[in-house]
C-alpha cells in the first residue's frame, strides 16, 4: 500500500515538470511523516491491548489461587456469630449508708434487696449496690443460627463477683404450627418486665414487686418453654414453661434441715422441674396506639433456707404468683411516643416456717404460715424525640397479710416507692440516665421505717451487633 | 366456646397466598406484577422512619401469616424486623425470602465501617428505591420470585412484567426529560436518603443536616451549615416527611434555600406518584 502510493507519486513526479517536482517532494515527505505517525499509533495500541490481556490473565490467576495457604483454605470467619457487648456503670448517691442499707427489709415480703450480700461464701452484688461508682456488668451476647432447625443465643454476665451465664438457650425455628420451643437457661416470659434485659428497662432498677418476689435477677432459670401463636384475628399467644425453680426469693429447691444437722430433714427437696409457669397474652392496635396485655401464673414448691441470714429461718411450702400486665404505647411520629406500663402481682405462700435454735442443730419452732401479698407498679414514659425521654414510676405493695398459726401478724401494708428519670441517648448505642428513687417500703431491724432517697446516674454502652428493638 | 374458636379459625385462615413485604413501595411493585392473584401485606405503612419502624406486636401476626417475605435489605430493616421474625417463628419464610438489595449495586459502600462515623450501613446506601432506574431490575427479580412461589400463575406474572417494563420505559423517558432541567442543582439533605436519586439526575448534595448518619444535629452543626448553604448557593433543603423540621427551618430563615419535603415511601400512592411528587417538590 505504502509502496504503491510512493511509486505512483514518483511516476507523477517524473511526468511533471521541474517546478512541480519540488512541491511534490515536500508532499511526499509530509505523507511519509503522517504514515510513520499512524504506524507508531498502531504499535502502541497493540502493546496496550497486550498489557490489558496480561493483566486480566494475572487477575484471574490470582482469584483462582485466592486461598494461598491451608489456613485460609479452612478459614471459617464468615460463620462468625453476631457478637455484642453491653457495659453498664453507674454513680449512686443515697441518704442511707451502704453498711446499713443491706440490712433493711420490706417487712414480711423480702430481706436485703439493696447492697452486697455474703451468701454461701460468695458476694452477691446486685445492680447499683454501692455508693459512688459501680461497674454493674459487662454483658457479652452471642447468637446465631445453628442449622436450619435451631437458633442459639447466649448472654454472659460479667461482673466483679464473677461470670454468670445469664442466658444460654436454643430456640426452634421450623416446628409445625409455628410452635416455638426454647431450652437452656433463659429469662422467663412471665409478666412484662421479666424477659427484658436490664439495658432495655425504662428505669435503672426493677420495680419493688420484682425485687421483692424474685430478687435481683428476675425469674432466670434452667428449663424449657413452648409458645404458640393463637389463631385469633389479633396477635395473641400462649406459653408454658417448666423450670428448675431454684430462685430462693419465692421458690427454692433445697431440702430443709437445720444447718448443723443436715440429716434431720423436715422438708424434702422437691422434684424438679419445680416451677411451672403459664401465660396468655394479646395485643391490639387502635391507630397509632398499641396495647399489649396478658396474664401469667407461676406455681412451685417453696424451699427457702435463710438460716444464714440475720433473721434466721427456713420455709417449706407452696408459692403461687399471678401477674396481670398492661402496656400501651402511642406514637406521635417516628421517634416521639407516650408509653404506659403496669403490672399487678399477687403472691400467695402457704407452708411451715422453721426457726433454728442457737446451736443451729435443731428447729426450735415451727409455725403454720400463710402470706397473701398484692402489689403493682405503674409507669409513664414520654419520648420527646430520638434523644430525650422522661419517665415516672409508682410502686406499691398495698396488701401484706402474713398469718402465723391463724394469727394475723399485722405487717405494714402501706409500702410504696416512686421514681423519676431523665434519659439522654446521643445514639442508638449509648444511654445516659439520671434517676431519682424515693422508697418508703424499707424498715430496719428495730422495725422502724427508713425512707430511702437515691440518685442513680447510669451509663450504658453497646458495641457490636445491632440490637433489634422489641415492642 | 367451641363456636367462638371456630369463628376465630375462620377469620384467621385465608386462602390466597400471602406475600408480606417490609415497605409500601414493595407492595406496589408486587401488585404491579401479581395484580389480584396474591394477597400482599405491608409491615411498615411508610409514614415513619424506615430505619425505626415500630415493632408492634400486631406485626408479629402479619409475619406469622406470611407465605413469603420480601424485604428491602441492605440492613435497612435491621433495627426492627429481626425481632418480629424471631417471635413469629414462621418456617415458610425461611424458604420463601427475597432481599431486593441483592440485585442492586448499592452506592456509597464504605471501605471500612466504624460507629464513630455514625449509624452507617456497611453494605452501602439502602435507599436505592428513589432511583427510578432501579425499578426494572427490582420488578424482574420480584417476578422471578413470584413465579417460583406460585408456579401455576408464572406465565401471568411474566406477561405482566413485560407490560410493566414497557410502561415504565415510557414513564422514565418522560421523567428523565423533566429531571434533566434540574441538572447541577445544589441541595442539602437531612439524611442520605435521596442520594441515589440526586446522583442519577446530576443534582449535587452539598451536605447533610445530620453531622453523621443517625446522629441529630447540634446548634453548632446547624450554624456551620448556614454558612455552607450561603457560600454554595444551595437551592433546597430536602427533608423526608418524618424528619424533624427545626434545623431545616432555621437554615431556611438564614439563607435563600427553601425547605422541601419528599415522600419517605410510596405511602398511599403508587411508585409513579411517588416520583412525580418528588419532581413537583423540586420544581417549587
Amino acid at each position: 500500500m505504502k509502496k504503491g502510493i510512493i511509486l505512483s507519486l514518483i511516476a507523477t513526479a517524473l511526468l511533471a515538470d521541474g517546478s512541480e517536482v519540488e512541491s511534490l517532494k515536500k508532499q511526499i515527505e509530509l505523507l511519509q511523516t503522517q504514515l510513520n505517525n499512524v504506524k507508531e499509533k498502531l504499535v502502541s495500541i497493540d502493546t496496550k491491548n497486550d498489557s490489558v490481556k496480561v493483566l486480566e490473565h494475572k487477575e484471574s490467576l490470582e482469584s483462582l489461587n485466592a486461598p494461598s495457604s491451608y489456613k485460609s483454605a479452612f478459614s471459617q470467619s464468615s460463620f462468625m456469630p453476631d457478637i455484642s457487648l453491653v457495659v453498664d456503670a453507674s454513680y449512686v448517691s443515697r441518704n442511707i449508708k451502704d453498711s446499713a442499707i443491706a440490712h433493711l427489709e420490706v417487712p414480711g415480703v423480702a430481706h436485703g434487696i439493696y447492697g452486697s450480700h455474703e451468701h454461701n461464701g460468695m458476694t452477691h452484688t446486685p445492680m447499683n449496690a454501692n455508693s459512688g461508682f459501680n461497674l454493674n456488668y459487662a454483658e457479652l451476647g452471642i447468637n446465631s443460627s445453628v442449622d436450619n432447625l435451631f437458633d442459639l443465643s447466649a448472654t454472659f454476665h460479667f461482673s466483679n463477683s464473677g461470670v454468670d451465664i445469664e442466658e444460654a438457650f436454643f430456640t426452634t425455628t421450623s416446628l409445625p404450627y409455628d410452635l416455638r420451643v426454647k431450652g437452656g437457661k433463659f429469662l422467663s416470659d412471665f409478666g412484662r418486665l421479666n424477659s427484658q434485659h436490664q439495658h432495655v428497662w425504662d428505669f435503672s432498677d426493677a420495680p419493688l414487686i420484682y425485687k421483692s418476689f424474685f430478687g435481683n435477677h428476675n425469674i432466670n432459670e434452667i428449663g424449657a418453654s413452648a409458645q404458640v401463636i393463637l389463631p385469633t384475628s389479633f396477635y395473641s399467644f400462649v406459653g408454658f414453661e417448666a423450670l428448675q425453680g431454684d430462685n430462693t426469693s419465692s421458690f427454692g429447691t433445697s431440702a430443709i434441715a437445720p444447718t448443723n444437722n443436715a440429716e434431720d430433714i423436715v422438708a424434702n427437696k422437691p422434684s424438679q422441674p419445680n416451677l411451672l409457669i403459664g401465660y396468655v397474652k394479646g395485643s391490639v392496635d387502635f391507630g397509632d396506639t398499641s396495647l399489649l396485655t396478658g396474664i401469667s401464673y407461676a406455681t412451685a414448691k417453696a424451699r427457702m433456707d435463710h438460716q444464714g441470714d440475720e433473721n434466721a429461718h427456713a420455709f417449706a411450702g407452696q408459692t403461687n404468683i399471678t401477674d396481670i400486665e398492661l402496656t400501651t404505647k402511642t406514637y406521635f411520629d417516628s421517634y416521639s411516643y407516650l408509653m404506659f406500663q403496669g403490672e399487678w402481682m399477687r403472691r400467695e405462700m402457704q407452708g411451715i416456717q422453721y426457726a433454728p435454735n442457737s446451736a443451729q442443730d435443731a428447729f426450735s419452732s415451727s409455725v403454720d404460715l400463710t402470706k397473701s401479698q398484692d402489689g403493682y407498679y405503674a409507669q409513664l414514659v414520654y419520648a420527646f424525640n430520638k434523644e430525650y425521654k422522661v419517665g415516672a414510676r409508682y410502686d406499691s405493695i398495698y396488701k401484706n397479710d402474713v398469718i402465723a398459726n391463724g394469727v394475723n401478724q399485722n405487717k405494714d401494708s402501706n409500702l410504696d416507692a416512686y421514681s423519676f428519670k431523665f434519659d439522654y441517648k446521643p445514639s442508638e448505642f449509648a444511654l445516659l440516665r439520671l434517676q431519682y428513687n424515693r422508697n418508703n417500703a424499707l424498715f430496719n431491724e428495730e422495725g422502724s421505717r427508713q425512707n430511702l432517697d437515691e440518685i442513680i446516674f447510669e451509663m450504658n454502652f453497646a458495641i457490636g451487633a445491632h440490637p433489634a428493638h422489641n415492642f | 366456646m367451641r363456636i367462638f374458636f371456630i369463628v376465630l379459625l375462620f377469620i384467621s385462615s385465608s386462602f390466597a397466598t400471602n406475600v408480606v413485604v417490609s415497605y409500601p413501595y414493595i407492595k406496589d411493585l408486587v401488585e404491579k406484577i401479581a395484580k389480584d392473584k396474591l394477597e400482599v401485606t405491608t409491615l411498615s405503612d411508610g409514614r415513619f422512619d424506615p430505619h425505626f419502624v415500630v415493632a408492634k406486636p400486631s406485626l408479629i401476626l402479619k409475619v406469622k401469616r406470611a407465605d413469603a417475605l420480601i424485604i428491602n435489605g441492605g440492613q435497612l430493616e435491621i433495627g426492627w424486623l429481626p425481632a418480629l421474625i424471631k417471635r413469629a417463628s414462621n418456617r415458610k419464610i425461611n424458604e420463601h425470602f427475597l432481599e431486593l438489595s441483592r440485585v442492586v449495586k448499592l452506592s456509597e459502600k464504605p471501605v471500612s465501617v466504624s460507629r464513630a462515623d455514625g449509624d452507617v450501613h456497611p453494605d452501602g446506601n439502602p435507599h436505592f428505591i428513589f432511583d427510578p432506574h432501579n425499578v426494572p431490575a427490582l420488578a424482574k427479580t420480584i417476578t422471578q420470585f413470584l413465579a417460583s412461589l406460585d408456579e401455576k400463575n408464572s406465565q401471568f406474572y411474566k406477561n405482566n412484567l413485560e407490560q410493566f417494563l414497557q410502561e415504565w420505559k415510557t414513564f422514565l423517558n418522560g421523567y428523565d426529560h423533566k429531571m434533566s432541567k434540574l441538572k447541577n442543582l445544589k441541595v442539602v439533605q437531612f439524611h442520605k436518603m435521596y442520594s441515589d436519586y440526586f446522583r442519577r439526575y446530576n443534582i449535587q448534595t452539598v451536605a447533610t443536616i445530620e453531622p453523621l448518619p443517625g446522629v441529630s444535629p447540634s446548634a453548632k452543626d446547624t450554624f456551620k451549615l448556614v454558612k455552607k448553604v450561603n457560600s454554595e448557593k444551595v437551592k433546597f433543603i430536602v427533608l423526608s416527611s418524618f424528619n424533624p423540621k427545626k434545623s431545616a427551618l432555621f437554615i431556611e430563615s438564614k439563607t435563600d434555600a427553601k425547605v422541601i419535603t419528599l415522600p419517605a415511601d410510596a405511602y398511599e400512592m403508587s411508585l409513579e406518584q411517588m416520583y412525580d411528587r418528588m419532581l413537583s417538590e423540586l420544581n417549587k
